[in-house]
């Protein structure tokens, strides 16, 4: 049995992860940075993760019941996210890996969100929407990879709430506030709808939104922004479903844990056949579990990387990693 | 010209005939009109979406579709004759093609998808000289009528539920950059066979409008395109 310890700092989360090689999730510690006034600060948010990787990692072996010395296997994002974020878990990774003298694995933070729900979900095949603050990706497997077959032309779903939660003046996380105020409207406000194709772009409804701040009760702006975005995701998620005629749909990321998506996503899975799977909230988030998992799955294929290779890859696109795992 | 032959078929219910396909957009039913056979393309009511979207979406949707392919089968482009429409219905009425998914004879039609995908790309550029983008095209939304083993090569181009009017040579090789991810994506061992010939028949209708410069343009854009996308190496941009 290989004990694989999985470091994930992408952005505003730092998490460690233990998971053996069946698959069995042993901890999860997260620590998220939560931003006083205005968005996620690259450099601020890093020197956050500085401080507190050492008790997360702590923690995290603490709750497997794993003293330090067993880990066999040291994983990290290597990307894609903010690049001072991501250097504080890789510089933590290689010095395990030199301190431990045991292999580092660098892996895909978007292929290790499907992973993980492929495991936490038992599924094997999904046609998968992942949608958290960096990204909005529809993506399915073929011809070795993730491929992608919709995602946003400008910011991620996350984002888009997240900053008109800010505009709206609501406290950091937006996404769970925009959701409660929506469920309190019915009064929908004409705003862009932007389908291109398989993609979607959400930048002229997060302006359109704001504007409309001015003119509506904020409940309003929150409901018509919230079913005009996910009207759209869903769309593009159907016409992906229609398109590659998968047997499952997975939900990730970490706008997953909203209600009215799930039900929209759970809706156009029904409707062609489909069978539903929402990764539970605490692996659909950004977690050093899936790092972990993604690692073991893929150092039993590629091995490890020597310590050259392990420098950050802030722009890593999903569909430029080879999965050889998966046939 | 209003001529239903049913008033059923106007609202949600949905036409009698055969199921022909479900598709992310519409459901596709083999039925008749005044006699002769028919597909009916019905836009029904997503229960996913609040209704003020869902209709909004439906009827711009059915309307912007029927006067896309009036134009087109104006110009002579192979699309499907145009029967009837009712907008709130969220229903199109137009002959039906007889033929398979070209995504779905890529096996079949191996040895000749060079040629296939020339003339897709030849028409491709008649439509968008006609100022259409179509918006969604893929290999499944291509119907190929002739017999796989014969010299013919003949096909139609359906569901121009995302096609619009534009000017732009943005839109016009966003158009192409989608039907290349398409390829990409859903028959990536073939790329080589399609995507090539395609771009190749679409330099040549511009070349014999005299009009090879509109094509460096187009490529010129393509390139562009392709590395805006997210997470392009920087080395790559241009």
């Amino acid at each position: 049995m290989t004990l694989c310890l999985g470091l994930e700092s992408t952005a505003h989360t730092f998490s460690a992860g233990v998971v053996d090689d069946s698959g069995n999730i042993l901890s999860v510690v997260n620590d998220t940075y939560v931003p006083q006034e205005g968005g996620l600060h690259p450099l601020k948010t890093s020197l956050h993760h500085v401080e507190c990787f050492q008790d997360v990692i702590r923690k995290a072996l603490e709750t497997a019941k794993t003293p330090l010395e067993s880990i066999e296997l040291i994983s990290f994002s290597q990307g894609p996210g903010l690049g001072p974020c991501l250097r504080v878990g890789c510089t933590v990774a290689r010095a395990l890996h030199v301190f431990l003298d045991v292999p580092v694995v660098g892996v895909n933070h978007c292929v290790a969100h499907i992973e993980i729900g492929r495991l936490a979900c038992k599924v094997e095949d999904p046609l998968t929407l992942y949608v958290s603050g960096g990204n909005t990706i529809v993506s399915a497997f073929d011809c070795g990879r993730y491929q992608i077959f919709g995602e946003t032309l400008d910011i991620a779903l996350g984002n888009m709430l997240d900053t008109f939660a800010r505009e709206a003046g609501l406290q950091h996380p937006g996404g769970p506030k925009i959701e409660a105020l929506a469920r309190q409207s019915s009064n929908y406000i004409d705003l862009p709808y932007t389908v291109k194709g398989m993609d979607l772009a959400l930048t002229g409804l997060l302006t359109s939104a704001t504007h409309a701040l001015k003119t509506h009760p904020l409940a309003d702006v929150a409901f018509s922004m919230q079913e005009t975005a996910f009207s759209m995701v869903a769309e593009v998620t159907e016409r992906a479903l229609a398109h590659t005629e998968k047997q499952n749909v997975l939900l990730t990321g970490g706008v997953a844990a909203n209600t009215r998506l799930r039900d929209m996503i759970r809706s156009i899975s029904e409707d062609h056949g489909a069978a539903f799977h929402a990764v539970p909230k605490e692996l659909a988030g950004d977690n050093g579990a899936m790092i972990a998992w993604t690692g073991l799955l893929q150092f039993k294929q590629k091995g490890g990387l020597a310590l050259e290779d392990t420098g950050v890859i802030p722009k890593w696109r999903l569909d430029q990693v080879p999965i050889p795992w998966r046939t | 010209m209003r001529i239903m032959q049913n008033d059923a078929t106007r609202g949600n219910a949905l036409p009698a005939g055969e199921l022909i396909r479900k598709g992310a957009e519409a459901v596709l039913v083999k039925g008749t009109w005044l006699g002769q056979e028919a597909l009916y393309k019905v836009r029904l009511p997503k229960a996913y979406r609040i209704p003020q979207i869902d209709a909004k979406l439906r009827i711009e949707r059915t309307v912007a579709e029927a006067r896309i392919l009036g134009a087109l089968l104006e110009a002579g482009i192979p699309v499907p004759g145009l029967l009837d429409v009712d907008a709130k219905g969220g229903i199109i009425v137009m002959e039906f093609i007889h033929g398979q998914r070209i995504k779905d004879m890529v096996g079949a039609l191996h040895g000749k998808l060079g040629p296939i995908f020339e003339k897709v790309g030849y028409l491709v550029a008649a439509i968008h000289e006609l100022n259409i983008i179509h918006g969604d095209l893929t290999t499944s939304n291509i119907i190929y009528e002739s017999k796989p083993d014969s010299e013919d090569i003949s096909f139609t181009f359906i569901d121009f539920g995302l096609a619009r009017h534009t000017t732009g040579i943005e839109d016009k090789s966003v158009d192409i950059h989608l039907f290349k991810r398409v390829i990409t994506s859903t028959h990536a061992s073939m790329y080589d066979a399609m995507y090539p010939p395609f771009m190749v028949g679409y330099k040549k209708f511009l070349e014999e409008q005299g009009r090879a410069a509109d094509f460096t343009k187009i490529s010129r854009r393509l390139d562009q395109i392709e590395t805006r996308g997210r997470y392009i190496e920087k080395s790559e941009r241009k």
